[in-house]
């Protein structure tokens, strides 16, 4: 047997036997990736509680909550008698928003003197406050035009005329690439990548801090063989159990959980190859700065986050401040996260992924002489 | 001097050893919270590129292109003769909103018949799409009424205000509570979430490497110092707690010093709550660390426990809008309380009154942490006498 198919069937029995990396190579991007498409199933908020307060109780007050409680989007916490009902029910989450339609509002409306509806925002989550605000604006504009509309049939206009002079400019909004605005299609692929990322360069840097103890240092010693045929042996062994991993894993939020896909699986596969490799040199990488096996998984778990928020995959890189957008320009995870996210909602073409592929192939041979560093430095192996 | 501060003590001496994990431990939360306050820095999507088809070329149409392209969101992107270019121009990253103007639109407006602007939005980013379209309809809706005011002063329906009154017979007044600034204001709903995360990450990490640590090569001299595992536990926490509880705080208050985020609420009742949640995780690390045994396996439990808790907590996608199971889970989360308490006290000045539901489930975490780690230290105890009588 050769000395590299030594290595790699160490690695190989190492992965597959060390309960601290085959729970996080092996189970970690599953379990993430049930969780969090779990968390947006639903893709959209629905049924947002709101207090209604009646000031009125008019016919016409009544008609307006009718139609504000027929959307799908919104559900009738309770009357209140007052704004301040509302906001002792939003410090307790019994609601988030308030409808007040005041006293005499039917009768200022038939009159002409314009009714006033006030509408209360919980302002404190923005993905709530968003989706009830539209609903609830675009209930109350279909209803000044339909008012509009009536008055201006009553003075003899067709309806025809009426609605267009009610509504002279019509915005016609066509939402693409997410038709339906679901949540887990826009956020879920991009949290996979992050999730498999992280556990990738944690089973990476854990594997190879180990091999930096005494014993396993002799043992690699004694196999014998360069530092390049251990760093590639390393890398072969794992790519052989992770990327089968990370193959199943980007396919549940399309197969399992419904997102679309609309690109070609075959280069999907291929990037994420690409990634995916790169991603267990920066693991080796990162065990080489950091030494110990604890200090690499903890500098890991401080990173992730900040690292995702910087790819601007949910908060875009144009409302970054300047250095930011900088420093993300040169994260890879931003660039796999934007390709499979064009892929997938916008069926982009390699012509259009070329800047990004661009980024990751520069970043491609910087890795791998990372990891290479890395593993010198932890097993003391020379070239 | 008591066993319970003889652990403290030795617990603070054992940290010197370990220099580069207690610097982690405290500087880790501080450079997460700076590196995603500054990320959020601007508070508010600005600078959307928008792309303009204007097939009418009319005075109107540019008109509105003006006021379109001096509302705050929007910059313009390019001009373009089709529709049909936006969706390569989206994907290009270049513009993400295409407003069209169709041929004959000032005509129609002007003739009451009515025109369509059709407004394409890049729905790949939920964030960007929300605020465009918010922003776009706005401004349409605004120069709908104007024309609609325009017209019936032609027709001399009389003085202005009536006029307004005639061409939106109900009018809507919008307020946000507890964020004003609302969508503009991101700062206030995202950052304040995401630093809860390295408020749990450093109490869970610091104190499971700590109990992990006497599973090694055994400590006689801890065993010596105290036999009852309640001490063992409360000493060992503590000795964290009062390092990490000023450090979680400071975490916690950096974007208010920085980004101007508000605390309505009372700062004590905030530091308290902070000191519970990070006794709260302290004494949990700790039990961790006994189930596993082993600082490196432990920390990975951690990270399994912490990476999806944010998410799950139901900080910025609602409990409610969740699968049934999941929103369960959500709730019996040890992040979960301290998290929606924390946006409570702050954005909302709520008190204590206000924060029954989050008080009930961190004194029952607080249980069940405490519960845990008895059991924890008193398996480390037991570890420690079965090896010496084997030794």
């Amino acid at each position: 047997m050769s000395v590299w198919t030594t290595h790699f069937r160490r690695e190989l029995r190492r992965i597959l036997t060390e309960r601290r990396i085959l729970l996080t190579m092996l189970a970690g991007p599953f379990l993430y990736a049930l969780v969090f498409g779990g968390v947006y199933w639903s893709g959209r908020i629905r049924k947002v509680p709101i207090v209604i307060v009646d000031q009125d109780h008019s016919v016409l007050s009544r008609d307006l909550t009718r139609a504000l409680l027929a959307s799908e989007n919104l559900s009738l916490a309770f009357y209140g008698d007052s704004p301040a009902d509302f906001y002792e029910a939003a410090r307790r989450e019994r609601a988030y928003a308030c409808v007040v339609i005041p006293k005499d509002f039917e009768r200022d409306t038939v009159r002409g003197r314009q009714g006033r509806v006030t509408v209360i925002l919980d302002g404190s989550n923005i993905l709530i406050g968003n989706m009830t605000s539209r609903t609830i604006s675009g209930t109350i504009a279909a209803y000044r035009a339909g008012a509009r509309a009536r008055r201006l049939m009553a003075g003899g206009m067709s309806r025809a005329q009426a609605m267009a002079a009610a509504a002279p400019i019509r915005p016609v909004v066509r939402p693409l690439f997410n038709p339906a605005s679901h949540y887990g299609f826009f956020i879920l692929a991009g949290l996979v990548l992050v999730a498999l990322q992280q556990v990738t360069r944690m089973g990476a840097a854990i594997s190879l801090s180990l091999d930096a103890e005494p014993a396993n240092r002799l043992e690699i010693a004694s196999i014998g063989g360069s530092a390049w045929s251990v760093l590639t042996a390393k890398v072969a062994a794992t790519s052989v159990t992770v990327l089968p991993i990370a193959y199943v894993a980007i396919r549940l939020p399309f197969d399992l959980f419904g997102s679309p896909f609309r690109g070609n699986w075959c280069v999907a596969y291929a990037l994420l190859t690409l990634f995916m490799l790169m991603q267990i040199f920066a693991g080796y990488g990162i065990s080489g700065i950091c030494g110990s096996a604890v200090f690499s998984l903890h500098v890991l778990l401080y990173v992730s986050v900040p690292l995702f928020a910087l790819t601007g995959f949910t908060w875009p890189a144009y409302a970054m401040p300047g250095w930011a957008q900088a420093v993300r320009s040169l994260i890879p995870l931003a660039h796999i996260a934007d390709m499979f996210r064009k892929m997938a909602l916008m069926g982009a073409n390699l012509g259009v992924l070329l800047p990004h592929l661009a980024v990751l192939l520069a970043w491609a041979p910087v890795s791998v002489l990372w990891g290479y560093w890395g593993l010198r430095r932890q097993t003391a192996l020379r070239r | 001097m008591s066993a319970f501060g003889k652990i403290v003590l030795r617990e603070w001496r054992s940290l010197r050893r370990e220099a580069r994990l207690t610097i982690l431990a405290i500087a880790g939360p501080l450079a997460f919270t700076l590196i995603v306050g500054a990320v959020y820095s601007h508070k508010k999507v600005t600078g959307v590129p928008a792309t303009i088809v204007d097939q009418d070329s009319s005075a109107l149409s540019r008109e509105i292109t003006r006021a379109v392209l001096a509302a705050e969101p929007f910059v313009l992107g390019q001009y373009a003769d089709s529709p049909e270019e936006f969706p390569r121009l989206a994907a290009e990253g270049r513009s993400h909103i295409c407003f069209v103007f169709p041929r004959h639109f000032e005509r129609d407006v002007k003739a009451g018949k009515g025109a369509a602007v059709a407004v394409l939005v890049d729905g790949a980013n939920l964030i960007t799409a929300n605020v465009a379209v918010t922003a776009a309809s706005t401004v349409l809706a605004s120069y709908a009424v104007g024309v609609d005011m325009r017209t019936m002063e032609r027709r001399g329906l009389g003085p202005a205000s009536r006029v307004a009154r005639l061409a939106a017979p109900v009018a809507q007044e919008t307020r946000s509570w507890f964020n004003p600034a609302f969508n503009s204001n991101y700062v206030n709903f995202l950052v304040l979430g995401l630093i809860v995360i390295p408020v749990q990450l450093a109490p869970l990490l610091a104190t499971c490497r700590a109990g992990a640590r006497e599973f090694g090569p055994g400590s006689a001299e801890l065993a010596g110092l105290s036999g009852n595992p309640g001490v063992v536990a409360g000493a060992k926490a503590a000795a964290y707690v009062v390092i990490l509880w000023p450090v979680c705080w400071l975490t916690l208050h950096l974007p208010q010093w920085w980004l101007g985020l508000p605390m309505k609420g009372s700062e004590g009742l905030l530091a308290g709550l902070t000191l519970w949640f990070v006794a709260n995780l302290a004494t949990l690390g700790f039990a961790i660390s006994s189930l596993a045994q082993d600082a490196l396996f432990g920390s990975e439990i951690c990270a399994l426990l912490t990476l999806p808790n944010f998410l799950m907590s139901g900080f910025t996608w609602p409990a409610f809008a969740m699968p049934r199971g999941l929103e369960i889970a959500a709730w019996l989360l040890p992040m979960n309380p301290f998290a929606l308490a924390l946006r409570k006290v702050t954005l909302m000045g709520a008190g204590a009154g206000d924060l029954g539901r989050e008080i009930a489930l961190l004194a029952g975490w607080s249980l069940l942490a405490a519960a845990l780690a008895v059991w924890g230290a008193r398996r480390l105890l037991g570890a420690r006498q079965t090896g010496e009588e084997g030794a």
